[in-house]
């Protein structure tokens, strides 16, 4: 099976990362995936799926249909991308799809451009391959994954997928992961500190000390790294002097964010008193935003952590299925994440929705949100040929004792 | 009758075309395999047509009177090969779990030879209709009688073509009686040994996949279960992982560390492959044991397949090993089929496509919905 599957698999590098460039090529800042969510909505009836549909989000979701339904694997990719820094320090056009020395350049091409192309390529080998799939595979293209902290796939999950009737068993993440299986990240939570008063200088005093106590690091639990405090901003409203101090820091994933919130507004209020009669609140950033699409939603900016059990069968299969196709030594291991705002879906899959979940894509951790984000080209197509063979180890129809030439 | 005959296997589809009343095909070739290029599947079906115009120009621009398709596997579902229709192939498909490599790309080449052909009927001939009437104490194994029906753990054999045709032969050319006892050893990358007795198999190293049985070229053969589970449990393997050492890196391959066919290793005196040669050698014997203890003895033993020629070596070695009961000094009667599987597949489809036509014409009703389904009887038969 595995050798059909190599070559089916090799007829495809070519359109894969033709794919994946014209993905490059088509700019996707969150909340403007109008332009790539149609690119891959042709792409996936174009390479057969057996229902594509755009849901209300703007996600696009390519289904293959099995045997039965009462197991579905979910792939997700999201097809936005953070803005591009600056253009100018890049050493090619970020929205050319360049391809020099085997690396494919550009905004997204590692988070996650090529995990999605690999990812929609999946299916398709599925397909070509004609091995029967007991339970459906679900190719979920997302938006406002960078900036709405998964909007998209929350969604998806709430609303699309049960209309469709499909629950997913398992999901895999095309994030970058070098293609070694991730199961999990420490999160972020974007915190405002709010201290209001009537006496302006008790407000600016509370918000001074206040800053003074997180810089030093005191009373948030995490270490200075794991922590960014800006300055405050001040408004006058009715009478009142309000400022409001923004914060991130590290969620670990034994951490809840209701008792990170309630330890922090214990600590800043105690700090804060002696600055006189203010009042403090601690919240997390809330933010409306508008989707390509018109709809708008309330995100709230918490990137989950979360973590699938490392002996997991879902990663147990994975693992399995891609020694046994023959893939390069798996690494199992967890996302860094050690920029602000990094994060992935697997958040809100896990602990919302109780999916178990697994990272396996092209792309390297370190190359997304850089300038000169690349992929290695090489990687995206063992990404589909590795996918499909994970993916075949959970939902496949099992080919014991059928895979000889003998007969 | 002439037919066109399509062998479809994983990486290549072989054909050869016979014109009615020659033994040997006029016209052979192999198609691409399915999906060889990146793009759709027109491209088997241009190669269809373009077969269909190789044979007009073979045969005075006549076409086929029938295809002949192989299949690996039906289970029981058809005793007999079958013409394509709609139901037969909802009923193909309901099987594809049972044997998820192998009748998925052969259901796209059906369709694909309906569409090149649309008026010719297709054949289907399996390699496991033979099998279809295997006593229960032989298809059934020790296991738990809920875990049996629910997967359907049902033993089969795999190259049921030859034997049935190689059986057919023996009887006929020894002018026996139509009970004899017939071992007979099919002779391709994993060896079959089936015993027939009354034109019935009784016995068959095979399996619920081609898996048991004889060790093959790549294939371990039957194999105590707990060393699955050890495998599992030493090597730290998954299923996949010991699927894939048990079906592909066995066997020959396995034991002698290279590749090397069944054929080859009984005309080498290569030290190397004596091991190997030593255990196919035993295990053919033991099986030819079992064959004759399922009949009670046996009355010759019929060697076909592609290396058929092996049964010049393996046919007086058994002959002399396996004696008869009581009488040692009269040895087994053995002989070599040596038709090719198209040949065969070709008998089965013209036999299949004759006895249809005769239960058309004894009814007064013609069926249209014969026609409607996508074949209709060619004048010319």
């Amino acid at each position: 099976m595995y050798k059909m599957l190599r070559q089916q698999s090799e007829i495809l590098n070519e359109s894969v990362v033709r794919f994946a460039q014209h993905l490059v090529r088509v700019p996707s800042v969150s909340l403007n995936e109008r332009a790539i969510a149609a690119l891959v909505e042709q792409q996936m009836k174009k390479v057969g799926y057996d229902k594509v549909l755009r849901d209300d989000y703007g996600n696009v979701i390519g289904i293959l249909f099995g045997y039965d339904s009462d197991r579905s694997v979910l792939l997700n990719s999201h097809m936005d991308t953070v803005p591009p820094a600056d253009p100018d320090s890049w050493s090619c056009n970020p929205y050319e799809g360049l391809i020099r020395d085997g690396l494919l350049y550009g905004l997204g091409s590692t988070d996650c451009k090529g995990g999605l192309a690999a990812q929609v390529y999946a299916g398709a080998l599925l397909k070509r391959s004609l091995l029967p799939l007991r339970g459906n595979v679900v190719v979920a293209a997302t938006v406002a994954e960078e900036n709405g902290r998964s909007v998209g796939v929350r969604g998806l999950m709430q609303r699309t997928l049960p209309e469709l009737g499909i629950k997913p068993s398992y999901a895999i993440l095309g994030e970058p992961t070098g293609l070694g299986l991730y199961y999990g990240h420490d999160g972020w939570l974007e915190i405002e500190v709010r201290v209001e008063g009537t006496n302006p200088f008790q407000v600016e005093d509370a918000a001074g000390a206040i800053i003074g106590e997180l810089h030093a690091g005191n009373g948030t639990a995490v270490g200075p790294e794991e922590l960014t405090v800006r300055r405050p901003r001040f408004v006058d409203d009715n009478g009142f002097r309000r400022a409001t101090i923004e914060m991130n820091r590290r969620l670990r994933s034994d951490e809840e964010v209701g008792c990170v919130l309630s330890q922090l507004k214990h600590n800043v209020s105690t700090v804060a008193e002696s600055s006189g009669p203010v009042a403090v609140d601690v919240l997390v950033r809330e933010e409306t935003q508008r989707l390509y699409n018109g709809q708008t939603t309330v995100v709230r900016h918490i990137t989950n952590a979360w973590q699938t059990d490392p002996f997991h069968p879902l990663i147990d299969h994975a693992r399995d299925a891609l020694a046994a196709a023959g893939c390069a030594k798996v690494h199992p291991g967890k996302w860094e994440l050690g920029r602000l705002g990094m994060g992935t879906a697997g958040g809100v899959l896990t602990k919302e929705f109780n999916v178990p979940t697994v990272g396996y894509g092209p792309g390297i951790e370190e190359k997304a949100h850089v300038q000169d984000e690349c992929v290695e080209v090489a990687k995206i197509t063992e990404a589909v040929y590795g996918t499909t063979a994970i993916i075949h180890s959970l939902i496949g129809v099992p080919v014991f004792g059928w895979t000889s030439d003998e007969i | 009758m002439s037919i066109l005959v399509i062998r479809p296997s994983r990486y290549t589809s072989h054909f050869a075309y016979f014109a009615g009343g020659c033994r040997e095909p006029i016209l052979t070739g192999d198609m691409k395999p399915l999906h060889s290029g990146d793009g759709d599947e027109t491209e088997t079906v241009e190669e269809l047509l373009h077969i269909r115009s190789l044979c007009r120009k073979r045969l005075s621009a006549a076409e086929p009177d029938a295809l002949a398709v192989r299949l690996t596997f039906t289970a029981s579902e058809f005793p007999k090969p079958v013409v394509a229709t709609p139901e037969v192939i909802r009923r193909l498909q309901a099987l594809v779990p049972r044997a998820p490599l192998h009748l998925p790309p052969k259901l796209r080449l059906i369709e694909h030879c309906r569409q090149a052909f649309p008026e010719v009927p297709i054949v289907l001939v399996s390699e496991t209709s033979f099998f279809s009437g295997l006593p229960a104490r032989e298809r059934y194994y020790g296991l738990h009688a809920d875990i049996t029906k629910s997967l359907k753990l049902e033993r089969y054999g795999f190259h049921g073509i030859f034997h049935e045709w190689a059986c057919h032969y023996a009887r006929h050319s020894i002018r026996q009686n139509p009970a004899a006892r017939i071992l007979s050893v099919c002779l391709i990358p994993q060896p079959e040994i089936t015993a027939v007795m009354r034109s019935r198999p009784v016995m068959v190293t095979g399996g619920v996949t081609p898996l048991e049985g004889i060790p093959g070229e790549t294939t371990c053969g039957e194999l105590d279960a707990g060393i699955v589970l050890t495998l599992r449990k030493e090597m730290g393997w998954g299923p996949e992982q010991i699927n894939n050492v048990l079906t592909r890196e066995s066997g020959l391959r396995g034991i002698v560390g290279r590749d090397v066919t069944v054929d080859a290793i009984f005309r080498t005196d290569d030290p190397d492959v004596r091991l190997a040669r030593e255990i196919i050698q035993y295990r053919i014997l033991l099986a030819c044991g079992a064959g004759i203890a399922a009949m009670g003895g046996v009355d010759n033993i019929v060697f076909s397949g592609d290396y058929v020629d092996v049964g010049e070596i393996l046919g007086p070695w058994l002959s002399s090993t396996l004696v008869f009961k009581g009488n040692p000094d009269r040895r087994i009667p053995w002989l070599c089929f040596r038709e090719s599987l198209d040949r065969l597949i070709a008998d089965s489809a013209e036999l299949t496509i004759r006895s249809h036509l005769a239960a058309l014409q004894s009814e007064t009703e013609w069926d249209r919905s014969h026609v409607a389904s996508g074949y209709s009887v060619p004048a010319n038969v």
